[in-house]
């Protein structure tokens, strides 16, 4: 086992009164992908932001008994250095394209600024090498495509432009939040492969974030599934999928509607609504919904190691019953 | 009034409809310039009593435009649109007022169909009330009734909706549309907005409803998935125009048209097994946009099946043998 | 959130003060003659010009000093804020309703209806104001009700711009469609539903057209129109304090003063209302 790229250890994130992310620990090794699922308001995207120093230090408090990336603390470390970190070594794709380019820039010159901030390229080499990225990305004529800007492009291909820009600090970990959201099933697929392919090549370690659990099957090996800013368990793809153990988990995937399920077996819904943000939660945060619920869950679970890398946060694995 | 006595007629009916918008704008060298988008291109579509029909396709295919166009919420370029067998397609919106009371609509973003200067009671009665169906106290009563039925308090009824979370507010944006006791509910993407854990919950109110109502819906979705489960009949759009039509059970495990096989082997499934032995996909390319004029079958430019026909003429939705199962796709015309 | 509460507070206190100063300044329009010291118009030719009691040779019988007639500033200030919170308000409203129902129909029905009610925009915005002001007093001759009327139609063109923008914005919104779909009528969609949502930036413009209005009857008195000179208004006293702004700085300065004061009320307000009326961030 190699040592991991990222190690996070009680990462906590505080908007004020509202406590966003609470005590999340989790690992990513190179050439790994992690899946982080979970629904609007998990946390899960507000988890990776924090890692990476992006949260406003006026909004918001970060803490960590341990926030090291390949090794190196990231929580002393400068805005500065997080910033050089961030474009170089850490890649980024958010779900919205379009907000995260500049549309007055050619797309072009976009993704040479990085080359030429990060590498110290000149302009005519970084001009080259954006065009080669595009074609890397499967942008079809990269060389008259660079020269256009992002208004130009339809949302699957302003994607690969993202994934474009953040390849090209050659990242040793790409972040993609809900990366393929807002597209069309057929253009998700292509980009799903896509980032496998260039992960494969590349070694490099992935988290992907995403609420939808049908495409965390296909693009995970590992799953964490966060409910109410806590992680409430995780696992090997393969594990997750077969046997859930955290009620959660197991409600979910009986909730979704499966094409490889004949028509009448019906999706069961979990009653209920994920609990409200800004309220101190006591207890399990899952349990109002729980159809398991006893006593024990008013208070809060630890992550209970289960074995081949399982985890789950739930005292009706724990051995004591009711 | 409109009432569908009949039940043998279609409840909703598109013949030979077209919805264009065009725009007119001046181009950098001052030019004036006319683009038409042809958002729907032709489609008959027929929904009896009862029926709950999925409209299916991927964004800009023009499935929301149809759907509004059945209950005339949009201007109808060309062909007609018809409801319970009378002709809607030239009238004006004083007519088209108290028909509506028999159709009704449900959107995607529950954040912004609801008005948020309204208490939800309001918002619940005003279909009652603007259609003279109901007293003030009878609509109180009504809406104290469809509330508890779509599974809210009857006591939030005073309440405006940014105190509820997008589950909540879609059941009152449901309950608004069948209160009034509509025949025909066009629910256009109505659980895509909302979170994975509550939407079975949404679809299950859906079904309710259905039974309780003796609803015909239009079920407009992107998601192949959740159609399967819920459609009595499922259409096929792309570009405007529908492209296969047939029962869950053909349209899923028997797919005629390219398209149709592209987008089904496109959908992931919760089964990471079954995910790592996935082909890779078939599909290439991105369709084209609605403002570009297409000759012969507009898939072609991503179709691997493609043959010279397909370049001269434009396919036709033809039935096959069954009946029900209809393909536009020269591939299965004899 | 802890940004975001101390905001809340601190917008809250910004609110109580413009509510208190409004609050005020009405107190004081309505009681006048309980509080002002003498009649506002009583002339004592043998105390004119003196300065305000703070002031070397002033007297503590004229707090703020006399004028050249040797009228009491105190009082006149006093009896001057009724004319001036009266134009304000009337000459604010009019201009709201006015403007706020142009602008619905100009938004919402967009074509030549919006065309036309552009174009009257734009030529209002074209011409000079003071200029028309003149002109439309002379025609229709001074007093309360003209001034009340041209103020009006000074303002409504910034309420017409500003409720056309949120109207176009607010009619494409799902929620219309769902009124339409619903069946709703075009009279109780434009109240209920388009104009319900165009008023955060009515309440805002309606602060600073109050703010607006006070300040253009001002100059109106000071250029002579409008309201009779003889009747005190914080205007008129600015007017008459023109001459002796060497002399007896104090005639021109504290209607001033309260005309400042009376406007940063009437814009805190508003601010706060604004936050207040949208249910959104209500509390």
């Amino acid at each position: 086992m190699t040592s991991p790229l990222l190690e996070v250890k009680d990462l906590d994130v505080h908007f004020g009164a509202l406590h966003a992310v609470r005590a999340v620990s989790f690992s990513v090794a190179p050439g790994e992908t992690l899946g982080v699922v979970g629904e609007s308001g998990s946390g899960k995207s507000t988890t990776m932001l924090a890692v990476l120093g992006l949260h406003p230090k006026r909004q918001g408090t970060v803490t960590a008994s341990r926030l090291e990336f390949d090794g190196e603390d990231l929580l002393s470390k400068s805005d500065r250095a997080m910033r050089d970190l961030r474009g170089r070594r850490v890649g980024l794709i958010f779900q919205d394209p379009l907000a995260a380019l500049n549309p007055l820039m050619t797309v072009g010159r976009q993704i040479g600024e990085v080359l030429v901030r990060h590498h110290g390229l000149d302009k005519h080499a970084s001009r080259a090498e954006a065009v080669k990225l595009l074609e890397r990305t499967g942008v079809p004529d990269p060389l008259r495509r660079a020269a256009q800007f992002p208004h130009q492009f339809s949302g699957g291909m302003r994607q690969r432009v993202m994934i474009a820009i953040a390849l090209a600090g050659r990242p040793e970990l790409l972040i993609a939040d809900e990366p393929t959201t807002a597209l069309d099933v057929t253009v998700q697929a292509e980009i799903v492969r896509l980032i496998r392919d260039i992960q494969q090549a590349s070694g490099m370690g992935l988290v992907w974030i995403t609420h939808d659990l049908a495409l965390m099957a296909r693009v995970a090996d590992r799953v964490m599934v966060m409910y109410a800013g806590a992680v409430v368990e995780e696992a090997p793809v393969d594990r997750l999928y077969a046997t859930p153990r955290h009620p959660y988990t197991a409600g979910l995937l009986g909730s979704i509607a499966r094409l490889d399920q004949p028509r009448g077996v019906r999706a069961r819904a979990i009653a209920g609504t994920p609990p409200s943000m800004d309220q101190p939660i006591g207890g399990c945060a899952f349990a109002p919904r729980c159809p398991l619920r006893f006593d024990k869950c008013t208070v809060a679970p630890p992550l209970i190691p289960l074995g081949d890398g399982v985890r789950a946060a739930c005292w009706r694995l724990s051995g004591e019953q009711a | 009034m409109i009432d569908p006595v009949d039940t043998r007629l279609p409840v909703s009916e598109a013949v030979a409809l077209k919805v264009q918008y065009s725009s007119r704008r001046r181009n950098c060298l001052g030019r004036l310039t006319t683009t038409t988008i042809r958002a729907v291109d032709g489609v008959d579509l027929t929904i009896r009593p009862g029926e709950a029909v999925a409209l299916v396709g991927e964004s800009g295919c023009g499935k929301s435009t149809l759907g509004r166009a059945l209950l005339r919420l949009e201007r109808v370029s060309e062909g007609a649109v018809r409801f319970a067998g009378s002709d809607l397609t030239g009238l004006s919106e004083a007519i088209l007022r108290p028909i509506r009371r028999n159709m009704q609509m449900v959107f995607q973003d529950p954040f912004s169909s609801l008005n948020p200067r309204m208490q939800i009671g309001e918002t619940l009665a005003e279909p009652l009330l603007v259609h003279g169906l109901a007293s003030k106290a009878e609509a109180r009563a009504r809406v104290a009734e469809i509330l508890q039925i779509v599974g809210l308090d009857p006591a939030v009824a005073g309440r405006h909706p940014h105190a509820f979370s997008g589950g909540q507010r879609q059941r009152i944006a449901i309950a608004r549309a069948v209160i009034a006791r509509p025949k025909f509910v066009v629910a256009d993407e109505p659980i895509s907005a909302l979170d994975i854990s509550v939407q079975a919950q949404i679809l299950d109110l859906f079904e309710d409803l259905k039974e309780r109502f003796a609803l015909t819906y239009l079920f407009i979705s992107h998601d192949l998935a959740v159609v399967r489960h819920i459609a009595d009949r499922v259409a096929v759009m792309y570009l405007g125009r529908i492209v296969e039509e047939g029962s869950p059970e053909s349209v899923f495990d028997n797919p005629l048209h390219p398209y149709t096989q592209a987008l089904l082997a496109a959908v992931p499934s919760p089964d990471p097994v079954r995910e790592r032995s996935r082909p890779n996909p078939v599909l290439r390319g991105e369709p084209p946009s609605p403002a570009t004029a297409v000759t012969g079958c507009r898939f072609r430019g991503r179709c691997a099946h493609a043959m010279p026909v397909c370049a001269m003429a434009d396919p036709a939705l033809a039935r096959g043998a069954d009946g029900t199962h209809a393909v536009a796709c020269f591939l299965h015309h004899q | 959130m802890t940004g975001f509460s101390n905001r809340f507070l601190i917008g809250h206190a910004v609110g109580i003060a413009g509510v208190a100063i409004i609050v005020a300044a009405v107190a004081i329009a309505v009681f006048a003659p309980l509080i002002a010291p003498v009649p506002a118009s009583q002339i004592d030719l043998h105390a004119r010009l003196v300065p305000p009691a703070f002031v070397e040779g002033g007297s503590a019988k004229h707090f703020f000093g006399t004028d050249n007639l040797g009228r009491d500033i105190l009082a006149r200030l006093i009896y001057g804020s009724r004319i001036s919170l009266a134009v304000g308000t009337a000459a604010a409203l009019l201009g709201a309703v006015i403007g706020s129902l142009m602008g619905i129909l100009a938004g919402y029905f967009g074509g030549r209806v919006d065309a036309a009610i552009s174009w009257f925009v734009d030529v209002q915005l074209a011409f000079p104001f003071t200029l028309l002001a003149i002109f439309l007093l002379g025609t229709l001759g001074g007093g309360f009700y003209a001034v009340v009327i041209v103020l009006a139609l000074a303002t409504w063109v910034n309420y017409a711009r500003v409720v056309r923008a949120q109207v176009l914005t607010v009619k494409v919104q799902d929620y219309v469609l769902a009124a339409r779909a619903v069946g709703v009528g075009t009279p109780r969609t434009l109240w209920r539903y388009i104009f319900a949502n165009s008023t955060a930036p009515i309440i805002v413009v309606a602060s600073f057209s109050t703010a607006q209005a006070i300040l253009t009857q001002a100059a109106l008195s000071f250029l002579g129109v409008g309201i009779d000179p003889s009747i005190p208004s914080w205007g008129a006293m600015l007017n008459d304090g023109r001459e002796y702004l060497q002399k007896a700085w104090w005639i021109a300065t504290f209607p001033g003063l309260a005309i400042a004061l009376t406007v940063l009320g009437v814009n805190l307000f508003g601010d706060w209302l604004r936050d207040r009326l949208d249910p959104r961030s209500a509390r």
